[in-house]
């Protein structure tokens, strides 16, 4: 059984933001959730300042706050690793939110794609209401909705229920990679099969000194991070007092 | 005849449920059987894509069908994913050499643009006579036929007043099918005024390569193979050219070249620069000067390209003019000229005085710019010349890549790759009298008038000056437009002080507008054609290059449009043809008829098939087996159609030095090729260079005029009403401006650094702020000396102080529910183009964005 | 007394109208999603959850005072035992109406016992407050059929006291045992719990004591009653005293501390506004009130103690939606890309309809067991 787990390349991240826009499109994730999301931050004063981007996703932990914590095991790790949510034993109390330290589970406060049900067209008779067009294109939730996105999160989540990254183990069912992964441009997501001494993941993480977020909590994220975003040159210099 | 190749049997067992899908024998007997089947061939047309069999995981039930992404001109090749007919997911086109696989983040928001709901899905006319910003068109819906003889007969009737150069055509986002809609008919009908954005884009960053090597184009980096780039605000990694594949290889390059970025606000592609050199706006020509000075005096030139001196002694020194007999030069011209007159007293001193950057930074990027010798780029980007006598900052940050002898070469400035598309029939013989008269007519943009001269490589007054063309409308001057068709544009949003686009646009007694949204532009317009998007619905190819590789790609519909939409470049010129030649005039509809199908030279007799034989006629050199060229090869049309795009053969280094397209074939430091354009045009107008360049705004008198120089940046505003410097930039979610309305682009707007989602924000120094009392999240006016707007102030450390950088793309005040705050009312956020003026690069014709004004503001 | 008369059926009629307003406004929350709560995807839990732990821990505080003659069998109790135990029942059920609409998908609640998860605080949480409620049913019914001695009655008696000690100690851990939570101080919230249950529970039964008894009984205020009054506010001025000292105790923690989880922690917006570092609700909800009790004079008064006893109840709810709130008011990680820095919060009407109809269920089982169940009875000497 192989334990998934993903690498991060910051030095070969561009911080497009093409990893979490794909990855609602995947996954059907609606409007203010982010299954795919970032920490930015700009450090420095001008004119001695850069910005830096960390992508973030769920770290699919080895000791997982959300999958202890739920009450009726809804939040659950399968053996390859992944930390999965079952939407039918999921009560809603939101404490797996409430106790992932890295902000990646988000809840359906109501019924998914509002934007998508709205009856109102912007020129009555020459434009299309957003439900009209989903209708007319036979789809459901949205026109573009990907019906492949099959599984535990299947494509239209109910109400009540909290959801999260999932690896795409409906891609990875089919030996496709997580979708971020195929989206990045930049090549900056790795993914692989950590317990594989040979798997890419494991070659990447024995060359460079790897960190993970809050790494403090014992929480042993899957996903690891690798060199910096920013590896600037400068000429070497000890200082001065 | 190549027929459709059938889906493979597991593929179409899958499918068995999608009726569409059953109709695959047909469609091989629809192929196959011509004309006869007429009336379903439009269909067929349309599925031809679906019937594509491409390899895919077992599980997978939709395919991958190639085309091609304009969501800014990179023109990635991409692939599609359609299921269920549906378009729904889209990734790069591994077959295409220039972009590969990789996919820049906005590609993915086309899916939310094709399907729109505030798309126009029929065509509509406007039903309150009235035009202006605040005047509903009330636009009810009608039919295509409807829409279609209205506009015929407003051109029959400018034809049989012998006025059909009062005809006018805007174009905005193109395809190379262009000339038909563009060119073809406009000439045919007889009209000089086919009007192109290009002066909006950046023409400028063509003029200092042209000016210099001979190129009028954009330039391809070599930066796999690189040590050294200078940036001159161009953002790779967020906007043009390229960015799917300079994403891609980014990682890379950071590990092994020095990469510096000169723009005054921490782009995205300075936050992964070694150095960012936050300039003086508008000061950019001072630092390229201080970096060519550096080079000399430290003799870091390239012997191999510029030459050397004859006594082998470096005499460049500080101050000091130098004997051109001294220098032997080898592929350049005019070095020691350019020394003289430009660059001696360039120091880094004197520059840091302008630029407001350290001494020391600018010896140092100079002299390690340098030392990476001719594995060297000088990048440059629109920032340094879409300004006012931006042309010149264009020549001498260009130039650079002559003194390293990077030009042509090896991990320095690349050309475009020869490509062998063909262009389509002549259409000089379809004009009648009335059309050749007309099409003779001056142009409304105002183009070679003295004070424009727009010398489009090297020609004086070829260069279209778009942001003028709303005042030769409004003034009449030199006659007033009585039908215009516009397509895919929305110059009273894109084009700089737009208010006056939007009296002009009120003034034309007849506008068309084609678009997939309803615009500001359309706000204006008597008729709104729906458009295919260019993705997913349109036949059409573009080229252009990356990686050392061009490629041409090809843009096919992969699902049926929205709607009733068509293709503004070819099926609906085809559609208004064939209503003229119902009302007797029938040489457009001729003409057309001459674009056959090379494979069976048959005539289209539709307007689908007009579209698809267009594409194939003017492609048949790269697919047809019987007339390669070079770079990839076909077995035949529906093979380069299932690959959707053709690279070329690898770039050949160096086979341009002393071979450039200039006057002296050598790269020109001293630009007899400007001189000569120069001259023409003055004596066109029977003046001196110097009077045009006076007229035209440019400080250069006499032989300065020729060579790349400094010239100070010309801002508008009164520094003391208007403190700060105005900094515009692009997103990297923007499509052209046409993203905003999509949930997508305003869910993550914050992946443009400093900027925030679902908010449009002007990004502040805290210094700044501190003074003016302003704190994040504060609702502001920018007040300019020619417009205002309003947005949300951003504290930010990555801004020069006293500039305030603000990104192009919002503040549409129609567009759609998402894009506007209250739609055909209200904008969300603020449109930069309000406050920057209406001025002008007159030498190249381009409009200004940068450097242009400067602003207040005012807390809300 | 006529008063009273008219009073009763009116105080049914606003029962009524609550009842009927809340369970409108229930459903509603069920149709339309807690999308018509202010909470969101940093600020999770608000006011409805606030809500319930006030009157679970309440319950479990009543629960503790009905151990007093019915486990630990001091005698003078013997007459409030079955009232305590009731009032323990009714409060529960407000508890429950209040985590009812406060989970999303309620319906799903049968997989707490198809699919129980032993390392889960809040499935434990669950379990024992359903364990509770039950056995606390079971006593009652033992104790209205006269049964206050026998071996399965005092069992009971026992159990439920176990019950309630440990019920407060796991809501506290449901926060304590949240790692990315620092700032509510881990296994030590198990401990303020359980001091909230007692201090909560006391004033609780004082108000019903003191009010109840004016309304129903009228005059009761016999010398028995007076005495058993006296120790029960001695309970709650102990108790109180306790609380505040912890309370200090956690300020000034808070204030000292350079855990960065903190320093975000004290720029949280009070809901009720602060002074200084204390919020307005710890100063009027809990010391002023123990300043109160500690006043001979006022503690001997019975206005004085209703008004102690009714700050200290409504404080309490306060308290807990304030550490609820403050313990989420920044967005953990990423959110902190779309939220803002510091979250606010007010109630929507929704949340407050919660409220409005947890108590009003708590309220008229009260009204009502105080009417049909003979409360008072006492177990034959």
């Amino acid at each position: 059984m192989p334990r998934y787990a993903m690498v991060i390349d910051l030095q070969r991240c561009v911080g497009c933001g093409a990893c979490s826009i794909a990855c609602r499109n995947e996954n059907n994730v609606q409007e203010g959730v982010y299954w795919s999301n970032k920490i930015t931050e700009t450090v420095g004063t001008f004119p001695n300042v850069r910005y830096h981007y960390i992508p973030t996703l769920c770290n699919h932990c080895g000791a997982a706050p959300c999958v202890r914590g739920c009450p009726t095991k809804a939040m659950h790790k399968l053996e390859n690793g992944l930390t999965m949510h079952d939407p039918k034993k999921c009560i809603g109390c939101k404490y797996c939110e409430f106790n992932c330290p890295y902000g990646v589970i988000y809840f359906n406060w109501e019924k998914p794609h509002k934007f998508w049900r709205s009856e109102e067209a912007v020129i009555p008779g020459a434009t299309s209401s957003p439900k009209e067009l989903v209708e007319k294109v036979g789809a459901q939730g949205t026109p573009y909705v990907n019906t492949e996105r099959t599984g535990t999160s299947a494509t239209l989540r109910p109400k009540g229920i909290v959801e999260k990254c999932t690896f795409c183990d409906h891609r990875l069912a089919r030996k496709q990679l997580p979708y971020c992964v195929e989206a990045c441009p930049a090549n900056a997501r790795i993914f692989g099969d950590i317990s594989d001494p040979k798997s890419e993941v494991s070659v990447l993480l024995g060359k460079f000194h790897p960190f993970r977020l809050r790494e403090e909590l014992g929480t042993d994220p899957h996903v690891f991070y690798i060199r910096g975003y920013n590896p600037a040159r400068y000429r070497a210099t000890k200082g001065g007092v | 005849m190549k027929q459709v190749e059938p889906l493979k049997a597991e593929g179409a067992s899958k499918r068995k449920h999608d009726s569409r899908f059953t109709r695959r024998g047909f469609l091989k007997v629809s192929a196959a059987a011509g004309a006869a089947l007429a009336l379903e061939r439009g269909l067929s047309l349309e599925l031809r894509a679906f019937a594509q069999a491409d390899r895919r995981p077992a599980d997978e039930t939709g395919r991958w069908i190639p085309s091609t992404c304009q969501g800014c001109t990179s023109w990635c090749s991409k692939e599609v994913y359609v299921l269920d007919g549906r378009a729904v997911k889209v990734r790069g086109n591994k077959r295409s050499k220039v972009n590969g696989a990789a996919s820049c983040p906005r590609a993915h928001l086309a899916l939310q643009q094709v399907y729109d709901p505030d798309r126009v899905k029929v065509p509509m006319k406007r039903t309150n006579p009235k035009k202006g910003r605040n005047e509903d068109p009330r636009f009810v819906p009608i039919s295509w036929d409807e829409a279609l003889t209205t506009i015929a007969d407003r051109i029959m009737a400018l034809r049989q007043k012998g006025e059909p150069h009062k005809y006018m055509l805007m174009r905005g986002r193109y395809t190379y099918m262009r000339d038909i809609l563009y060119d073809a008919m406009t000439k045919i009908i007889g009209s000089p005024n086919n009007i192109s954005h290009s002066a909006i884009c950046a023409e400028a960053e063509k003029f200092g390569p042209f000016y210099t090597e001979g190129y009028w184009d954009y330039r391809q980096y070599d930066v796999l193979n690189t040590k050294y780039i200078i940036i001159w605000g161009a953002d790779p990694l967020a906007a043009n050219r390229q960015v799917s594949y300079y994403s891609s290889v980014w990682g890379d390059i950071v590990g092994k070249a020095t990469i510096v970025v000169v723009e005054p606000r921490l782009s995205a592609t300075a936050a992964k620069a070694d150095e960012w050199l936050p300039i003086h706006p508008g000061q950019d020509g001072a630092l390229a000067s201080a970096i060519a000075h550096v080079l000399l005096t430290q003799g870091l030139w390239s012997r191999e390209f510029v030459g050397d001196f004859k006594e082998g002694k470096n005499l460049f020194v500080a101050g000091q003019e130098v004997d051109p007999e001294s220098f032997e030069e080898k592929h350049t011209h005019g070095i020691v000229k350019f020394w003289n007159l430009a660059l001696k007293d360039r120091t880094p001193e004197w520059a840091a005085e302008r630029t407001g950057l350290p001494v020391e930074q600018i010896v140092r990027v100079a002299t390690d710019y340098g030392k990476a010798g001719s594995q060297s780029i000088s990048w440059v980007g629109g920032g340094p010349v879409m300004q006012v006598r931006g042309a010149y900052a264009s020549m001498i940050c260009h130039c650079l890549n002559g003194i390293t002898g990077a030009c042509d070469n090896l991990g320095g400035t690349l050309v475009n790759n020869k490509e062998y598309t063909s262009h389509f029939p002549k259409w000089d013989d379809f004009m009648d009298e009335t059309a050749k008269k007309g099409s003779k007519m001056a142009k409304i943009d105002h183009r070679g008038r003295k004070d424009f001269p727009c010398i489009n490589a090297g020609k004086p007054g070829t260069a279209v000056v778009t942001n003028r063309a709303a005042d030769g409308i409004l003034n009449a001057d030199p006659y007033d437009i009585q039908v215009a068709i516009a397509y895919m544009n929305n110059f009273n949003f894109s084009a700089t002080q737009p208010e006056r686009w939007n009296q002009a646009l009120a003034k034309i007694p007849f506008l068309v507008h084609i678009t997939t949204h309803a615009s500001e532009f359309s706000w204006f317009a008597d008729i709104v054609l729906p458009d295919t998007h260019h993705l997913f619905e349109k036949w059409g190819w573009v080229k252009s290059a990356g990686n050392g590789f061009r490629h041409v790609t090809l843009m096919q519909p992969v699902i049926k449009p929205l709607g009733e939409a068509k293709i503004d470049e070819t099926e609906i010129p085809w559609l208004i043809a064939q209503k003229l030649a119902e009302r007797g005039f029938d040489n457009l509809l001729r003409y057309f008829k001459t674009i056959k199908d090379p494979e069976t030279g048959r005539e289209p007799a539709d307007e689908k098939e007009f579209a698809l034989f267009c594409v194939k006629h003017t492609t048949q050199n790269l697919w047809d087996p019987s007339k390669y060229q070079g770079g990839d090869k076909f077995n035949g049309w529906e093979e380069f159609r299932q690959a959707g795009v053709w690279n070329s053969a690898p770039y050949p280094y160096r086979k341009r030095w002393s071979q450039m397209n200039t006057v002296t074939k050598k790269f020109e430091f001293y630009s007899e090729t400007l001189k000569a354009a120069l001259e023409e045009h003055a004596k066109k107008h029977n003046t001196t260079v110097d009077d045009i360049l006076e007229v035209s705004g440019y400080q250069a008198r006499g032989e300065l005029a020729f060579v790349p120089h400094y010239e100070e940046p010309s801002t508008l505003g009164d520094p003391k009403e208007y403190p700060l410097l105005f900094v515009d930039h692009k997103s990297r979610l923007n499509r052209e401006g046409r993203s905003a309305n999509c949930t997508w682009y305003q869910e993550f707007k914050d992946v443009d650094p400093g900027d925030s989602a679902w908010d449009d924000v002007a990004k502040i120094n805290p210094l700044d702020a501190a003074k003016l009392g302003l704190k994040n999240g504060d609702k502001i006016r920018i007040v300019s000396p020619t417009g205002k707007l309003e947005c949300t102030a951003k504290l930010w450390e990555g801004v020069r102080p006293g500039t305030v950088a603000k990104c192009y793309g919002q503040g549409h005040w129609v567009y759609g529910r998402v894009a506007s705050k209250v739609f055909g009312k209200i904008p969300r956020g603020g449109n930069n183009n309000e406050v920057i003026p209406a001025v002008y690069d007159r030498l190249s014709g381009s409009t200004v964005r940068h450097a242009a004004t400067r602003v207040r503001i005012e807390k809300i | 007394m006529s008063g009273g008369k008219i009073l009763y059926p009116v105080w049914l009629g606003v029962l009524g109208v609550a009842l009927l307003a809340g369970a409108v406004a229930g459903i509603y929350i069920f149709v339309q999603g807690h999308v018509l709560f202010n909470a969101n995807d940093v600020l999770i839990w608000t006011l409805p959850l606030a809500v319930y732990i006030f009157l679970a821990l309440s319950s479990s505080g009543l629960t503790l005072l009905s151990a007093l003659p019915l486990v630990f069998g001091v005698k003078k109790y013997e007459p409030l035992a079955k009232r305590l135990v009731f009032l323990a029942i009714a409060t529960l059920c407000g508890g429950f109406v209040a985590i009812g609409l406060e989970l999303g998908t309620v319906f799903n609640m049968i997989y707490i016992m198809l699919s129980p998860n032993l390392s889960s605080p809040i499935w434990w949480m669950g379990a024992i407050y359903s364990a509770e409620l039950a056995v606390l049913i079971v006593k009652f019914w033992k104790m209205h059929t006269g049964d206050f001695h026998s071996g399965f009655s005092r069992f009971l008696g026992t159990a439920s006291f176990v019950l309630a000690l440990i019920a407060p100690l796991m809501i506290g851990s449901v926060f304590g045992l949240t790692e990315s939570r620092a700032t509510y101080f881990g296994p030590v919230m198990s401990i303020y719990c359980l001091l909230m249950a007692v201090l909560s529970g006391t004033a609780l039964f004082l108000l019903y004591d003191m009010v109840g008894g004016r309304l129903s009984a009228g005059a009761a205020a016999d010398a028995a009653g007076r005495s058993v009054q006296d120790d029960f506010t001695r309970i709650l001025t102990y108790t109180a005293g306790i609380v505040a000292a912890f309370t200090v105790l956690k300020t000034l923690i808070e204030s000292a501390t350079t855990i960065p989880a903190f320093l975000v922690y004290h720029k949280f917006e009070h809901l009720f506004g602060a002074v200084g570092n204390f919020g307005t609700e710890v100063i009027f909800g809990l010391f002023l009130p123990f300043v109160l009790l500690v006043i001979p004079s006022v503690r001997a008064s019975a206005r004085g103690r209703m008004l102690a006893a009714a700050l200290i109840f409504a404080g309490s709810l306060a308290r807990h939606t304030e550490i609820l709130l403050a313990g989420q008011s920044h967005p953990v990680g990423p959110k902190a890309e779309q939220f803002p820095q510091y979250v606010r919060y007010l109630p929507s009407g929704w949340e407050l309809m919660v409220l409005v109809f947890a108590l009003a269920v708590m309220l008229t089982l009260y009204t009502l067991g105080e009417r049909y169940l003979k409360l008072t009875e006492a177990p034959k000497a």
